[in-house]
């Protein structure tokens, strides 16, 4: 669209100069804008007809505004078609971020945050002034809260996070005791995240192991 | 003729280009306000009163778990602030809150730390749990837990009268 206006343009610029130049009667080659050539046409070398010139100047003009008209719709339908096109495409963009995502989506992406969030727990030097300490009040925690639903098998603590190895009698059960583990009140305020996969086939009534993950970025600082 | 053409095409485009500009999509600020009565108390005891949820229990405190209806033009990956107003009736305890998230099968979510009033501190309240909300957590449920302190024996209650969260 923008070459065709861009070529609508020069053959109108060629066109206009053309006849610009028969009437005048002078080359202006040397102008590099062609419908500049018809903008000083009245300006140099008089006709010795006046009234031709005159008649053939009007239909020049006449001609020139079509042309300039043309040029200047041309222009803005480009634009209009452009700005339409960028506000399809932002408010598709927009659908497509904003769509619900499905829930195998859903549990694929948590799945892979955890494995992730898990693995730069696992990365953290441990810091010997914090983590030990931290680590006993997080077995205390647990351990009020098991209440023989669950077997503490580990708690360790690194520099700014913590992480729990509980054992539940089964999947179902380690499921039910999810929101419990998450929103605990411990005793070191940290953010909890835990993620129960689904055991493999077959594996539904067997013992089910849960990491329970602590971040105590916001503890550590302070804050 | 094609002078003129020089200005008005500089000027066409400024002012589409300018229309375009002044009109944006999505440049309003978001935000959404929650009374207490639109949340749910999964422990203690609730209360209806003096335009507020309230703990009547004497012996146990009150968890509230307040959603955040998410829709495609707001949604929890847009939120910048969670906060929390009501009155905390208890010189001996806190008024917490925080934001969970739970993955739409739930088998996956977690929670932010806590926030709260001073354990000895009394009156009105405006917690600011800090979201653990954004592309990780692009397709999970998101709501606030807020937990108020059982009623003391002068009969003072902790109560919960909303939730506001902004973009």
């Amino acid at each position: 669209m923008k070459r065709l206006g861009i070529a609508m343009a020069l053959v109108g610029g060629m066109i206009s100069g053309a006849l610009g130049s028969v009437i005048a009667g002078q080359a202006r080659s040397n102008d590099p804008e062609p419908s500049a050539k018809v903008e000083t046409s009245g300006g140099q070398g008089r006709d010795p007809m006046p009234w031709v010139m005159a008649d053939q100047e009007r239909r020049l003009r006449s001609i020139e505004d079509r042309v300039a008209e043309k040029q200047l719709a041309d222009r803005a339908r480009e634009e209009a078609s452009r700005a339409d096109q960028g506000q399809r495409e932002a408010a598709a963009k927009r659908s497509g971020e904003r769509a619900p995502e499905d829930p195998d989506a859903s549990r694929a992406r948590a799945y892979k945050a955890w494995e992730e969030q898990l693995a730069l727990h696992k990365a953290e030097p441990e810091d010997r002034r914090w983590a030990p300490s931290t680590a006993v009040a997080f077995s205390a925690d647990l351990r009020e809260l098991s209440a023989d639903r669950f077997e503490l098998t580990q708690t360790q603590c690194r520099s700014t996070s913590c992480s729990a190895q509980l054992r539940f009698a089964d999947y179902a059960t380690a499921l039910e005791n999810l929101g419990t583990l998450i929103h605990h009140r411990y005793r070191t305020n940290c953010a909890t995240e835990t993620a129960l996969p689904p055991p493999a086939v077959g594996r539904e009534n067997a013992p089910y192991e849960v990491t329970m993950l602590y971040d105590c970025t916001t503890a550590r600082a302070g804050l | 003729m094609n002078q003129k053409m020089r200005f008005i095409g500089p000027f066409l485009l400024a002012s589409i280009a300018g229309a375009i500009l002044a009109n944006p999509v999505d440049a309003s600020a978001l935000w959404v306000r929650k009374h207490a009565s639109g949340c749910m108390a999964t422990s203690g005891k609730a209360l209806d009163k003096d335009w507020s949820i309230q703990n009547d229990s004497t012996t146990s405190a009150m968890t509230i778990v307040c959603t955040f209806d998410e829709s495609d033009r707001f949604n929890h990956g847009d939120v910048a602030s969670v906060t929390v107003n009501g009155e905390d009736g208890s010189s001996g305890d806190e008024v917490t809150a925080r934001t969970c998230h739970i993955e739409q099968t739930g088998t996956a979510g977690g929670c932010g730390a806590l926030v709260s009033t001073t354990v000895s501190g009394t009156g009105s309240y405006s917690l600011m749990p800090v979201p653990d909300w954004g592309s990780s957590t692009s397709g999970d449920y998101v709501y606030t837990v807020v937990e108020l302190p059982a009623k003391t024996s002068s009969g003072s209650r902790s109560t919960l009268r909303g939730v506001t969260i902004t973009d």
